[in-house]
């Protein structure tokens, strides 16, 4: 498989070579930033952003928010620091295509609407606090229209027991904020609906 | 000529007439209204139905069970495909059974007035939303009043709500981002306002274990004297409910502080950090988000976790406020 995309990438470099690389860069970053790419392009294109290529796409991305008419999606510098923490992650793990739920990309392109269960996204434990988000530091959402609430799994299965504990932590809370909102905040059956579907849900990934 | 524009007249006052009919019926309550009369009926109304719930490609049926005997308010809450989860309430005592057939018993929070939070959103709408009335819909076969309820910044949800016409009962909700998207949806498909339920179908079921989450005295606990303190809340948000609640079999108790802007509501956890290494961390999972963060004090170490319906950016800048102090040592 990865012999078929180095040969897929051979194949498209040359009948590319006309263009320099800048402008193949630009061309392949825009076509990403329209949702152009194909499923396994984006892995790819996400795998090998060069943190100048990050920069780019952020900029584009806001300017294209703007010139919509978008308020810009407030991703914060910490949440795409965790993104690249992730994809650096992934470059060095088994192919994606190996393990299909795991496949960071593929459930970052698809945003947080099909992730089921709780998806665990750490920030560096050298920072103390987490990184604040200021209005000026926003930065793209890195995947296209659809995918400003990216959720990002960058746990790997071998430490799903501990996961599992915290998941007995998390539904106990989970429990007892559903109970306030659901008696307090007038939305009712909303609150006892989301956790029944959570529970569920929860153990089917 | 006359009888003509005559005719024409008639014809178009009949047909204005005609397309009044329906909505002359019921001119719309005012949005408050509809918001107190909203609150009410789910805790007031006898009712059974079947609801969907869909947050992204992930879609849940579940049925619901409503009913007021004797006073008391009953409510089940079924899981119907994939594994079965409930939601059973007796009055103020919750009782959840999860997939793996144990169930959780929440009893009733001690000095805190259930009705708090829903009597301030009647007395005033949260001033931090725009609220309009935008027609009449149709959903589950019913009259709906559709209702946006818009933020007034980008700290919290903003919510589509149909509301039934007849009962005042939410027939369907949506919560929606800033760009108008929908992060999950609940419709009812099917409702019976006169299901004429009886106190057996409220049941639990046998459980192979139980847990319960009992309320803890917290004035004689070492970790009731802890203080939660915050520097930044987002406009409107208030400190609404808090207890200090031990898991069965567990060795420390967890306090919990609810806040609310009267729409949208997180709750802040406070732990001893647990045995096993938790790092500092986020989870989402539809709107729902948790965040965890370690606080180190001269008493030890302690573990916060935030869990609400807010922006992932509000979660983080409200943690990052969090401060926590030992009234008791101050008091020395």
């Amino acid at each position: 498989m990865g012999d078929t995309m180095s040969a897929e990438n051979t194949n498209a470099d040359a009948t590319q070579n006309a263009m320099t690389a800048e402008e193949r860069n630009r061309e392949t970053l825009s076509a990403l930033l329209d949702g152009e790419t194909s499923e396994l392009e984006t892995r790819r294109l996400l795998r090998d952003l060069s943190d100048g290529d990050a920069a780019q796409l952020a900029r584009w991305q806001l300017a294209s928010d703007l010139m919509q008419g978008h308020k810009a999606a407030p991703v914060s510098e910490s949440f795409n620091a965790g993104l690249m923490a992730a994809i650096q992650q992934e470059r060095h793990a088994r192919p994606a295509w190996m393990h299909p739920v795991a496949s960071l990309a593929v459930a970052a392109s698809v945003a947080v609407a099909t992730v089921v269960g709780w998806q665990y996204w750490e920030y560096s434990s050298a920072v103390d606090k987490p990184a604040l988000v200021s209005n000026d530091n926003r930065l793209p959402r890195l995947l296209g229209a659809d995918a400003e609430a990216v959720s990002l799994s960058i746990r790997s299965q071998a430490q799903s027991a501990a996961l599992q504990e915290e998941q007995e932590r998390m539904d106990a809370m989970m429990v007892r904020h559903s109970e306030f909102v659901s008696r307090h905040s007038g939305q009712g059956v909303m609150a006892s609906a989301r956790f029944v579907s959570q529970e569920a849900k929860k153990d089917e990934k | 000529m006359l009888y003509r524009v005559l005719a024409v007249v008639v014809m178009c006052l009949s047909a204005f007439a005609f397309a009044e009919t329906p909505t002359q019926k019921q001119a719309a309550p005012s949005p408050q209204q509809l918001l107190q009369e909203m609150a009410k009926a789910v805790h007031d109304r006898d009712f059974s139905g079947r609801l969907v719930y869909v947050r992204g490609n992930d879609m849940s049926t579940l049925e619901v069970l409503h009913a007021r005997i004797d006073g008391r308010e009953y409510e089940r809450l079924t899981h119907l495909d994939g594994k079965l989860a409930e939601l059973i309430r007796h009055g103020e005592q919750l009782v959840c059974v999860h997939p793996d057939k144990t169930i959780t018993r929440l009893g009733g929070r001690a000095g805190v007035g259930p009705l708090a939070m829903q009597d301030q959103l009647a007395r005033s709408l949260p001033e931090q939303y725009e609220i309009k009335i935008d027609g009449q819909g149709r959903v589950a076969g019913r009259n709906a009043w559709m209702m946006h309820v818009l933020p007034g910044d980008g700290f919290r949800y903003g919510y589509r709500l149909w509301i039934d016409t007849e009962s005042y009962l939410m027939l369907r909700s949506e919560l929606v981002n800033e760009k108008g998207q929908a992060l999950e949806r609940l419709e009812f498909i099917s409702l019976d306002l006169s299901p004429n339920l009886k106190v057996e179908q409220f049941a639990v079921p046998a459980a192979i274990a139980e847990q319960a989450l009992e309320p803890v005295d917290a004035s004689v606990h070492p970790q009731g004297r802890l203080k939660l303190e915050t520097s930044w809340l987002p406009d409107g948000f208030v400190a609404a409910a808090g207890d200090l609640r031990l898991t069965s079999g567990e060795q420390s108790p967890v306090s919990s502080r609810a806040f609310s802007d009267g729409l949208a509501a997180f709750t802040v956890f406070v732990e001893r950090l647990p045995e096993q290494n938790v790092q500092d961390g986020m989870s989402q999972m539809g709107p729902t988000v948790a965040l965890t963060k370690r606080f180190t004090e001269e008493d030890g170490e302690w573990l916060v976790t935030l869990v609400g319906e807010v922006p992932p950016d509000t979660a983080l800048k409200v943690v990052a406020g969090l401060s926590l102090s030992n009234t008791l040592r101050d008091g020395e």
